[in-house]
């Protein structure tokens, strides 16, 4: 681990997809910044404006047009074992059981899946998943394969946590709820996290700091300090000042607007 | 109180649910009896003789006269079908795999194996037999042949509708290639794969019983055609009876796979 100081570091980075063909889509304009160590960072922006096209290069699944990304003070040209990423949808087997399911990234690096057995069902408890352990993702509801994929994401002990909207597919209780559950899990681990979301409210309860996008071709326009003191519940969202700080983040999302 | 009050009357419709399973039970059954018993009425009424019409009495009677001799017959035909049946299905999932490994492989063979699909595959049966002689390997390679088609398409279905989001968390976990096959692709693509099984199948027996025809010393499908030189059509009748006994026990035993998978699916 990098003690302090930059973890992840977006270097001048821009994607056109489809460069030079009447499709060319320009999703992500030159864009930098960077991410401490242990910092929880949130990319806010509206949807279609490059956030999660961002994300993904990142996470080395899609490579950019222009730029680099240095993370742990190496350069990204692949996915790395070491971050943990988690889709929109909860991506779990359809045919494996929770607790198999959370002990799939063993068996996609190859390495032995038993012996981390306690691990998972240790994490699923911690989810409020502990009923649950041998049901199959068709027999759980939404929140709770969210909920799978959370702990299928820590169980290897990533060092970087890359989100994409995980919560957007959710009603809005049981995103309150999950963001809580979040925020328990990554309070208690700890790891460096970028999360992606274009709601407002969310970014703020969960960031250290807020990045807003801009609209397509996306790019930063503003980076905002939430300095709420951990760990923080629901309730903070009710305070005047939490209110403040979405509001003046709004009043940057519509100032780009027009 | 309320609870039991409102549990009575679903007693009406799950009797109703008992006699609708037991009518779609009993009703195909007993339209076969009505059939067998007009058959049976018009083969003994209209006084046809036994080679042209004979009547299920008489297939019966057949059928248990020779049932040693039509189950000897019906051993090599069964081995060869599935011995054939088996090969295709190694070869379909293989080929079907090794094309999710590399598009250029996929855009170079699939169109081929399209093409030759079209053609009727019955069609190469003597050009078989030039090759591999009048025996069992001729004979399995046309089975094997007739089968592989629509088994290696149905894979290569399922290996393409594989979910693109699990290839992706697959590929952030640094998955290989081969583990991301192995541990989603194939999974994945087991219902095209059980629904390729099925008609494979049936073809596999159809191949097995024309290569019979035409090169074969034993097997149903010889019995068929020196019953027919015989004039024994009464013989005839109880080898296709047999003949499609092996066939639904097959295809039963697909259908049994096909829902351990469901199952397994959590389905």
């Amino acid at each position: 681990m990098i003690g302090a100081g930059d973890y992840v570091v977006v270097d001048r980075l821009a994607k056109t997809f489809n460069p030079g063909t009447r499709q060319q889509v320009e999703a992500v304009a030159t864009t930098s910044f960077s991410v401490k160590a242990g910092e929880f960072v949130s990319l806010l922006g509206p949807s279609g404006c490059g956030k999660s096209t961002l994300l993904m290069m990142i996470a080395g699944l899609d490579a950019p047009s222009q730029g680099a990304i240095n993370v742990a003070g190496r350069t990204m040209q692949s996915p790395r074992a070491e971050t943990g990423v988690m889709f929109q949808d909860p991506t779990l087997l359809p045919w494996k059981t929770a607790i198999d399911n959370v002990l799939f990234p063993f068996e996609a690096m190859g390495r032995p899946a038993r012996p981390q057995a306690e691990r998972a069902a240790a994490l699923l408890d911690q989810v409020g998943l502990a009923g649950f352990h041998h049901h199959k993702p068709r027999q759980l509801s939404g929140g709770m394969r969210q909920r799978v994929a959370i702990c299928r994401t820590l169980v290897f002990e990533p060092d970087l946590l890359l989100m994409d909207e995980p919560f957007s597919a959710l009603d809005a209780m049981t995103r309150d709820d999950m963001n809580l559950v979040l925020m328990r899990m990554w309070e208690e681990h700890h790891r460096t996290a970028i999360f992606v979301t274009h709601s407002i409210r969310e970014a703020v309860y969960l960031s250290d700091r807020v990045l807003v996008m801009s609209q397509r071709p996306g790019r930063i326009i503003a980076d905002v300090a939430i300095p709420f003191a951990r760990p923080r519940g629901l309730e903070i969202g009710e305070t005047p000042e939490f209110n403040a700080i979405c509001s003046h983040l709004r009043g940057k999302i519509q100032q780009m607007a027009h | 109180m309320a609870l039991a009050a409102e549990t009575t009357p679903e007693v009406g419709p799950t009797a109703g649910m008992g006699f609708e399973r037991l009518r779609t039970a009993v009703l195909p059954v007993a339209f076969a009896a009505a059939l067998l018993a007009l058959w049976e009425a018009i083969a003994v009424l209209g006084g046809y003789p036994k080679v042209i019409l004979p009547a299920p009495s008489d297939v019966l009677a057949a059928l248990l006269g020779d049932f040693g001799e039509i189950c000897r017959q019906a051993v090599p035909t069964l081995r060869d079908t599935l011995t054939g049946f088996a090969l295709a299905t190694v070869l379909g999932i293989a080929l079907a795999g090794l094309m999710t490994f590399s598009r250029l492989l996929k855009q170079a063979i699939y169109p081929l194996i399209i093409v030759i699909q079209l053609v009727p595959k019955i069609a190469w049966t003597p050009l078989f037999i030039v090759w591999a002689g009048i025996g069992t390997p001729a004979r399995l390679a046309i089975a094997t042949f007739i089968a592989f088609f629509p088994i290696f398409i149905a894979m290569v279905a399922g290996l393409e509708s594989t979910d693109g989001s699990l290839v992706r968390l697959c590929r952030s976990l640094t998955a290989t290639p081969w583990r991301i096959f192995w541990q989603v692709r194939l999974p994945a693509s087991l219902p095209y794969l059980f629904a390729g099984l099925k008609i494979a199948i049936t073809l596999a027996v159809i191949g097995v019983i024309v290569a019979e025809f035409i090169s074969s010393s034993e097997g149903l499908g010889f019995m068929i055609l020196k019953s027919a030189a015989l004039l024994r059509t009464d013989l005839i009748l109880a080898a296709i009876v047999v003949l499609c006994v092996v066939g639904l026990a097959c295809y039963g035993a697909i259908d049994l796979g096909e829902r351990a998978v469901r199952r397994w699916r959590g389905e």
